[in-house]
Parts: C-alpha cells; structure tokens; sequence
C-alpha cells in the first residue's frame, strides 16, 4: 500500500469532516474518491498531502506519517488542487521552472525537467505564452506538469476535470491513464461520477465523512450489482419463445420484448449468466449478441449512498 | 538563491507601473531635493549671514539630515506596502498551499518574501542615491554618516517588514493586512514621538524640571527610528555639537538633555543643565563624553528581536500541516 488512513478524524469547529475514514492505496492504482459536495473528499486528500492535520487516527504515505516528516512525504508526493494558483506575468515555463526550484531541482535538470513536463502535456507550443493566456485546459494541463516537476510516486487529484471542457476532459483522462502507465499511482477525486468511469482501478465512496464502500472496483461491482440488466438480440420469430423460457427462470425479472430483442434483468453472477445463455442456445435460436450490463460508477454510487439511507431510516 | 526572491522580482518588475512608479518616485525625490536645497540655501546665507566655505559645510549637513528624515519617512510609507501584501496575496491568489507542498521550508519561504520586499526598497533607495549623494558635494559630512543613516534605516526596514510579513501571514484579506501593517509602522515611527512627549512630560524631574541637570533616560526614545537614525550619525562614540539650526536639530535636543547637556536649544533652552568638557574636532565642532549608552545601539536590540520574533511567528503561520495552538491543560477537581 502506498497510502493507508485509519480511522481518520478531523473536525472544523463544530463539523465533523473526517469521521473515522480507513482508506487503504494500493501502489500503482489510480484511485477514485467519489462523494457528494461537503463528503470528506477533499479533506482527506489535504490530510494525505501534508496541507491538513488530522484530529485523530493513523495515516501513513509512502510508509511515512505526514504530520512526522511532511517534507519527506511532499518528495514523493505531487498535489494537484480543486483550484489553479497561478502568478501574474510569469510564462508556463517560467512557471514549472520556479515550482521545480521550490523543489530543490538544480541547474541544468531543472530546464530539461520542464522540458519534459511541458511535451507531456502538450504545451511545448505554449512554453513561452502568459500562464493566464491560457485556455481552462491548457491551465489544468499545466497544473498537473507543476505537481509531477519532481516526478513523485504518489499524485493527489482534487477534482481535476471541474469546469473542463468535453475535448479538455477526454485529453486530461488520456494524461492521467499515461501517468498510471509511467507506473505513478493516482488518487483522483471527482463528484461527477462519469469523469472517473473507465480510468479509475480502485474507488473509494465517501459521503458525511464516512466511507461507504472501498476496495477494488470490479469487486465492488460485484459485490453490489446483484440485478444486472441482460440484452439479446435475436431473429424477430424466436423473441416471444425466449421471452417465455426467461420468465420461468427464479432469478430474471423485468422482461421486456422490443422487436429482435429481448431485455431483462438478472440477479446473478457470471455463471448464471452463463447458464442462462446456454439454455437460450439450445432452444435452438440464433443468439447475435448477449450483453450484459455492468452498473456504471453512478448506479454504483447511488446504490451505495441508497442502501446507507435505508439503515439509516 | 531563494526561488521566492527569483519569482518575486521578476513578477514584480514586469508590471507596467513598476518602471513608472520609479520614475515617479525618483522625480519626486528630486523635486523634494531641490526645495530642501533653496531652503537651506535661505537659512544659510539670509538667517546665518554664514561665509561661503562654512555655508557650504552647513549646506551639505543640512540636505543629508533632510533627505535622511525624508528617507527613513519612505521606509515607514513604503515598507509595509510592499510587504503587506505578500503572504495574503498568496493566499487569495490560491498559491500558498502549493508553496507549502514543495520542499521550500517556511523560513525559506518567509525570508524570500522579505527579501523580495526589502529588495524592491533597496531598488527604490539606489534609484535616488545620485540624489543623496549630493550632500557629499558640499561637505560638513561623511561616508561614515551615510553608513549610519543607511543602517537604521535598513535596520528600520526589516523590522516593519518582518512585522508586515506576520499580519500578512495572519490576515484574511488584503485590506485586513495593509491596514494592520500601516497601523504598526506609524505607531512605531509617530506613535512613539507622542509617547516620548508624554514621558518628558508626565515623569518629571526633581524640582519640576522636564530633564534633571544630569540628565534622564528617555525610554520612548529606544523605539524610534528617526532618534536612532539621528543618533547613529551624531553619536557614533559621543555627542556632536555645532550649535546650528539643521533639521536634525529637534532631535539632537532631545539627545543632549538625555545627557544632561546644555546648549541643546528646544528642550534644554541652555537653562540649568551641567556642561560636559568637550574634545574639539577638525570641523570646529566638540567632541563630548556622555553619560548614557547611545540611543541607537538599544533601538538595534529592540529591532533585531522584534523582527527575530515577527518572523518566527509569520513561519509558524504558514507551516503545514499547522502548527497545533499551545493550550495549557484544563484540571478538573475530582468530584466530591
């Protein structure tokens, strides 16, 4: 684990913002933190990144407390906020080279550093141009250049994708996809659930400070979509048999016939799914596809936050 | 070198205004120059009827006391505007917090600012020195008064700095630290003169006098610049007396009467103070012995720990993850 909290406590006066969160980062992983507004998301990262002392529990970052030795910690560790922080009459070079001097990155490295960040991100062609020249995206690429300037393991997203652009959106999932590649490993908040979907190995939902569910997202996913929704397409003449023979089986529910298809929704695994199939197959139809649908990050979250309100109540 | 100091000057160099507010100030500068000059040109030759050659040493005494007051008004006006402004900006700028990720230590991040700030005064000070060099054309002053001057007012400079530095890194707005930094600075520079006035005034000698014979310690006086610029350059080993009208004069009373010296003019009024033997100069003026420390060495102390302490405050303010408050423990008694 590159990062662990254990029953993190943090308390803004009378609101209690962190209420015993344990988060477990496995290396290598990007992962998700995913919440409503006011959940704890942003918090933890702060606790996670040296900004923010916890009230109470455990938190270790590359095998370091961050309230023992930040500075240890801010060597490994590249922070992104929900915000740009940017100088007046300062070029994106400009820029980089001064966060990679704040870094202790020296001399000729340093110029080569921002080289390097600025390629990556595409904005070579900009180096030269005012930083508050730039377009949103331009700014939010070069902010996350300014976290990875002393090429840290550990890189903290806070909501990097708020106020973007769809085009500007698809290039920063590209960007952080390739930082999971180059082997960093990301953690990335967002409460817009479709920014996450499709780069996210790991999640996290946190709401009122608490986490609701965490661990790997596939299993996740699993353990929580017990009814998946099931399409076959099909010849028209076989749709009204199928549909039938769907009906007798204890776990499907919810059918619905279009033409050459056939809906429902199955409370089952991989292997009833298979089951399912199989009998299908040997009524003797043509089955031209079978597909079935894993709950998207939303349903999950939904979920989720869903089942923790029917305890509640 | 400090990459807060690097960022900072060429942050604030590249304004438009930057060129322009020092072309301004150097004019205004040279303007306030020159109406000292046809001042002193008035008091020497039409009050004093003074020979040209002791005219000329009068002349330059009298313009490098005047702009070294003038000076030291600048650091008290422009030192808590260049830095008052300097870890709030940063702030509401949304950068602090990346500032504090980095490897820059609060220290180093503390002392770049104050450098940068100081830095720009600096630039504000060599941008006018053709000006204050002047003085030296004329005589009746030395490089060794321009050392003095220029120390307290650096001296001067980073304490209001440094305390500037610690509302700033305090403050939640900008108003909030410009106001807070400007309220420290004039009640250090003219605040004080009050406070001396009152202590001359309310603590009085034996008999009634303002200042006894022997003379008195004036314990307001350790806190303002201006005495401890005045008294660096007049009394670097002891007191300089010259008997002359000069811009510096208010002050020298002041001096003198501390040391129960007569012939100091406002305070002393040449009325019932003892007179010291005095050591004759090159320049016809007296060297005296004195009974008390100089003004200016006790105003160096108070400085140098005000701003040692300032700063430390100002680092511990922008230290991540906070510093958690000092709070004494609360006992309960044990229930009965």
């Amino acid at each position: 684990m590159i990062a662990t909290l254990s029953g993190v406590e943090k308390n803004y006066g009378a609101v209690r913002a962190l209420d015993g969160i344990d988060l477990e980062i496995p290396e290598g992983s990007v992962f998700g933190l995913i919440g409503p507004n006011g959940a704890g998301k942003t918090t933890s990262m702060l606790v996670i990144s040296t900004l923010l002392a916890r009230d109470a529990g455990k938190v270790e970052v590359v095998g370091v407390d961050p309230q023992n030795d930040p500075k240890g910690v801010r060597r490994l560790l590249g922070y992104m906020p929900d915000f740009f922080g940017f100088y007046e009459n300062l070029t994106a070079r400009e820029y980089l080279e001064f966060f990679a001097a704040a870094s202790d990155i020296k001399g000729p490295r340093r110029k080569a550093v921002v080289s390097d960040l600025l390629a990556l991100v595409d904005l070579d062609h900009k180096a030269d141009a005012d930083v508050n020249s730039l377009s949103r995206g331009m700014k939010q690429r070069l902010s996350l250049a300014r976290s990875l300037v002393h090429d840290p393991q550990l890189l903290v997203l806070d909501e990097p994708a708020s106020g973007l652009d769809p085009r500007a959106r698809v290039q920063l999932r590209e960007l952080i996809a390739e930082l999971s590649r180059l082997g960093k490993t990301v953690i990335i908040s967002s409460h817009i659930l479709s920014e996450l979907e499709g780069i996210c190995s790991h999640l996290a939902v946190i709401d009122d400070g608490k986490v609701k569910a965490h661990g790997d997202l596939d299993e996740i996913r699993k353990a929580l979509t017990s009814n998946r929704r099931v399409t076959i397409r099909m010849p028209d003449e076989r749709v009204d048999e199928v549909a039938q023979l769907m009906g007798a089986q204890p776990l499907v529910s919810e059918i619905d016939v279009e033409r050459g298809r056939v809906r429902f929704v199955m409370a089952g695994d991989d292997h009833e799914s298979a089951r399912l199939l199989a009998q299908v197959v040997s009524t003797g139809t043509e089955v031209a596809e079978w597909r079935v649908e894993a709950a998207g990050l939303e349903e999950l979250f939904l979920q989720i936050t869903a089942d923790d309100e029917d305890e509640q109540s | 070198m400090n990459p807060v100091l690097t960022r900072e000057l060429l942050e604030r160099f590249r304004t438009r205004r930057a060129p322009w507010f020092i072309f301004g100030w150097t004019l205004g500068i040279g303007l306030i120059g020159y109406v000292v000059y046809l001042v002193g040109q008035q008091v020497a030759n039409g009050f004093f009827g003074l020979g040209r050659l002791v005219a000329s040493g009068f002349m330059g005494r009298f313009l490098f006391q005047a702009m070294a007051l003038l000076m030291m008004t600048a650091v008290v006006m422009v030192v808590p505007g260049v830095t008052a402004l300097s870890i709030v900006g940063e702030r509401e700028r949304q950068t602090l917090s990346l500032l504090q990720v980095t490897q820059l230590s609060p220290f180093q991040l503390i002392v770049g600012k104050l450098t940068s700030s100081l830095s720009y005064f600096l630039l504000l000070l060599v941008a006018v020195a053709p000006i204050m060099a002047l003085p030296l054309l004329f005589g009746g002053m030395s490089f060794g008064d321009v050392f003095a001057a220029l120390a307290i007012m650096i001296a001067t400079a980073v304490m209001i700095g440094s305390v500037s530095l610690a509302i700033s890194a305090r403050a939640r707005s900008s108003r909030g630290a410009v106001a807070g930094s400007y309220v420290f600075a004039f009640l250090i520079a003219f605040f004080t003169i009050a406070m001396l006035l009152a202590e001359l005034l309310v603590v009085r000698g034996a008999g009634g006098a303002i200042v006894p014979a022997r003379g008195r310690e004036v314990y307001s006086s350790w806190l303002n610049p201006y005495v401890a610029m005045v008294d660096a350059i007049e009394a670097p080993l002891a007191l300089k007396m010259d008997g002359q009208l000069t811009p510096f004069t208010p002050i020298d009373s002041l001096l003198f009467a501390r040391q129960g010296i007569s012939g100091g003019g406002v305070l002393g009024g040449g009325g019932g103070f003892v007179e010291l033997p005095g050591i004759p100069t090159d320049d016809g003026r007296q060297l005296v012995r004195v009974r008390r420390g100089p003004v200016w060495v006790r105003t160096l102390i108070i400085y140098v720990a005000v701003s040692a302490l300032a700063l430390m405050r100002a680092g511990r303010t922008v230290r991540a993850p906070a510093a958690r408050p000092f709070r004494l423990k609360r006992y309960r008694s044990a229930p009965s």
